[in-house]
C-alpha cells in the first residue's frame, strides 16, 4: 500500500493531520469499547466503587438471567421478521419500481421518506396507530365490522413484537429498496435486452437475470439488517417501555440499558454488551468469509 | 451511475395496472399515519380525537390552531429542544468535517509509520455498535464532569461518525488525480497548503454526503442522549419529544402538534434535497 512517491519528507505533519480524528475516535469509541471488556469482569456500583468478580457476570447472564435469554430469542425473531418486512419487501418494491412505468420514480422517492424521521417520532406516531381504544387501526377494524378483532396490539405478549416489526419495516423497507435499486442500475442494459431478444418474458428476465446479479447487494443488505437487528433499541424503548408485556418484546439492548442504568449494574451491563458485540462481530465475520470465498471461487 | 434512463411509454395492460394499484396502495398505507397525525393535530381537544379518531377536525379556525402550535412550541419546550438539537448537530458537523477530511487526506496522500494499521482501526469502528462503548463512555464523562452538558453529546456523536466519514472521504480522494497537488508541491506548497487549496475544493461533493449522514445521525440520535442528558434545558429533540409525551399523555392534540412540528419540516427537507439525501444515507452501504 505504501506510495512509491512520497512528496513530503518526515512524518510529523502527516501525524498532525490524523491526530484530532484519532484522539476523538480513541476517546469516545475505541478505548471505551476496550473498557467494556474490562468492566465486564467487575461489579460496579455508583458510590460504592468496584471489585473484580471474574466470569461471574457472564455465568449470571448465560445461566441465571431468563430475561436476557428471552431477549436474545426475541432479537433473533426480530432479525428474521425484519429480513422479510425490510429486505424482502424492499427487493420486491425495487424490482417493481425498476420496471420504469411513468411515475414510478415518484414512488421510489416516497418510500424512502421515513428514513428522515427519528425513531422516537416514528415510535410515538405508531403508538397512536396501535392505541387499544382510540388507535386508528382498531377503529378501522371496528368500522369494517370486525369488532371482535380489536386488539391491544402493543400490550399483548403475542402481538407486541410483531407490531414493532411492522413499524421497523415501515421505516427501513424504503432504505433497502434504494440499495437494491442502485444495484439494479448497475446491471448492464444489454444483458436484459439480449435476454428479451432470446424470448424471455419480463418475469423470466427478473428471475434469471436481475435477481442472480443482485446477489452481492443482497449479501450487504442481509449484513446490515442482521447487525442492525442486534443494535435495535429506540423503537422498542419508545413503543414497548419496560420490555413490553412480560418482556415479550425485550431486546438485548433495552435489557442492557435497564440493567446498567436503572438497576445500576454497570459491570453486568458491560458483560451483556460484550455478548451483544460478539454476536454483531460474528455476523460480520460470516459475511467476510462469504465474500472471500466468492472471490476465491469465482475469480 | 447513469441516472434514470427514460421511463418506458405506458402501455395499457393488466399487469401494469396491477403494479400501479400495488404501489398506490402501499404508499397510501404508508403515508396515512403521517397524514392522520397532521390533520388530527388541528383538532381542538383530545376528546375530539378520542371520540372520532378518523374524522376530520370540526372547525378549521386558523387562529386557534396557531395558538395550539404556539403553546406546544413555547410551553411544551419544543422550541428549546429544537435549539439544542441545532446546536449539537451544527457543532458535530463542523468537527466531523474538519477532522475527517484532514485524516482522510493523510490516509490517502501522506505517509507515516503505522498509517495502515491506524486506518484499519478506524475501519473496525464501522461495525462497533453504540451499546459496545456506552457504559465506559458514561463513566468516562462522569469522571470528566461532562455528563449532562452539550459537549458530551457533541464529542460522542463526532467520534461515532468519524470512521464512516474518513472511509468515504479517503475512497473519494484516492480516485482524485495527483497532477494538481504535485504541481502545487513543485510550486512550493506545503501539505497544509495542498490540503486547503487543492483537496478541500475538490472533495465538496463527498463532504456533502458526509455532512448529510452526520447531521441526520446527530439530529435523530436517541440512546446516547437518553443516558447522558438529564436537564430539561439540554434535551435534544428525540429525547425532548419523549419527555413531552410523558407530560401530555392524555392531551393528544398537543402531542400530535409536537410530532407534526418535528416531522413535516424533515419531510420537506427530504423532498427538496432527495437526491443528495438518498446518496448520503446509502453511502455507507454501497461503498462496502
Amino acid at each position: 500500500m505504501r506510495q512509491r512517491t512520497v512528496p513530503f519528507r518526515g512524518w510529523v505533519t502527516p501525524v498532525l493531520f490524523v491526530l484530532p480524528a484519532f484522539v476523538l475516535f480513541a476517546g469516545t469509541v475505541l478505548l471505551p469499547t476496550i473498557g467494556t471488556g474490562v468492566c465486564s469482569f467487575m461489579e460496579i456500583r455508583t458510590g460504592l466503587g468496584w471489585q473484580w468478580v471474574g466470569l461471574w457476570n457472564y455465568t449470571d447472564a448465560l445461566f441465571r438471567d431468563d430475561v436476557f435469554l428471552l431477549s436474545i430469542a426475541n432479537n433473533f425473531g426480530y432479525l428474521f421478521a425484519t429480513l422479510i418486512v425490510e429486505v424482502l419487501f424492499g427487493l420486491v418494491v425495487a424490482l417493481i419500481v425498476n420496471m420504469r412505468y411513468p411515475g414510478f420514480h415518484l414512488f421510489r422517492v416516497l418510500f424512502f421518506t421515513p428514513m428522515m424521521l427519528s425513531l422516537v417520532v416514528v415510535g410515538l406516531i405508531w403508538k397512536f396507530v396501535y392505541h387499544p381504544m382510540y388507535g386508528i387501526l382498531n377503529q378501522l377494524l371496528r368500522s369494517a365490522g370486525f369488532e371482535n378483532l380489536m386488539w391491544p396490539w402493543l400490550a399483548h405478549p403475542y402481538t407486541a413484537l410483531p407490531a414493532v416489526c411492522v413499524v421497523s419495516g415501515w421505516i427501513y423497507a424504503g432504505f433497502y429498496m434504494m440499495l437494491f435499486y442502485a444495484g439494479l442500475q448497475r446491471i448492464p442494459v444489454s444483458l436484459v435486452e439480449s435476454a428479451r431478444i432470446d424470448g424471455a418474458s419480463e418475469f423470466q428476465c427478473i428471475r434469471h437475470v436481475n435477481i442472480p446479479l443482485l446477489r452481492e447487494v443482497m449479501a450487504v443488505c442481509i449484513l446490515i439488517c442482521s447487525t442492525g437487528a442486534f443494535r435495535a433499541f429506540d423503537l422498542f424503548y419508545v413503543m414497548t417501555p419496560d420490555g413490553g408485556p412480560d418482556h415479550y418484546s425485550e431486546m438485548v439492548a433495552t435489557w442492557l440499558v435497564r440493567e446498567a442504568f436503572d438497576f445500576d449494574h454497570l459491570g453486568y451491563g458491560s458483560a451483556l454488551a460484550v455478548i451483544m458485540t460478539a454476536l454483531v462481530f460474528l455476523l460480520t465475520l460470516i459475511y467476510q468469509i462469504y465474500q472471500y470465498r466468492r472471490e476465491v471461487i469465482e475469480f | 451511475m447513469s441516472e434514470t434512463s427514460a421511463s418506458r411509454p405506458f402501455q395499457f395492460s393488466l399487469p401494469a395496472l396491477g403494479l400501479y394499484a400495488f404501489l398506490i396502495a402501499v404508499s397510501a398505507a404508508m403515508f396515512f399515519p403521517l397524514i392522520w397525525m397532521t390533520y388530527s393535530s388541528f383538532k381542538a381537544t383530545s376528546y375530539e380525537i378520542m371520540l372520532n379518531p378518523w374524522g376530520l377536525p370540526k372547525d378549521w379556525d386558523l387562529s386557534r390552531i396557531a395558538a395550539q402550535y404556539a403553546y406546544t412550541w413555547t410551553k411544551g419546550n419544543i422550541g428549546t429542544y429544537v435549539w439544542n438539537s441545532v446546536a449539537v448537530t451544527f457543532a458535530t458537523l463542523i468537527i466531523v468535517l474538519v477532522c475527517s477530511s484532514m485524516a482522510a487526506y493523510a490516509f490517502s496522500r501522506l505517509w507515516f509509520p503505522g498509517r495502515d494499521t491506524i486506518f484499519t482501526i478506524f475501519l473496525i469502528g464501522l461495525i462497533i455498535p453504540t451499546e459496545a462503548f456506552l457504559i465506559p463512555l458514561f463513566l468516562e464523562f462522569r469522571e470528566l464532569n461532562l455528563l449532562d452538558t452539550r459537549w458530551c453529546l457533541i464529542l460522542a456523536y463526532s467520534g461515532t461518525a468519524l470512521p464512516l466519514s474518513i472511509y468515504i472521504l479517503r475512497a473519494f480522494m484516492v480516485n482524485l488525480p495527483r497532477d494538481l497537488d504535485e504541481s502545487a508541491i513543485i510550486d512550493g506548497c506545503t501539505s497544509w497548503g495542498v490540503f486547503g487549496r487543492i483537496i478541500v475544493p475538490l472533495i465538496t461533493p463527498a463532504l456533502a454526503t458526509v455532512g448529510i449522514f452526520t447531521a441526520l445521525g446527530a439530529w435523530n440520535e436517541f440512546l446516547l442522549a437518553l443516558i447522558f442528558i438529564e436537564s430539561e434545558s439540554l434535551k435534544t429533540l428525540p429525547l425532548g419529544l419523549l419527555a413531552f409525551y410523558g407530560y401530555h399523555k392524555v392531551e393528544y392534540h398537543y402531542l400530535l402538534c409536537g410530532l407534526t412540528i418535528t416531522t413535516i419540516p424533515m419531510i420537506a427537507i427530504y423532498l427538496i434535497f432527495q437526491r443528495q439525501i438518498v446518496e448520503g444515507l446509502t453511502a455507507g452501504a454501497l461503498k462496502e
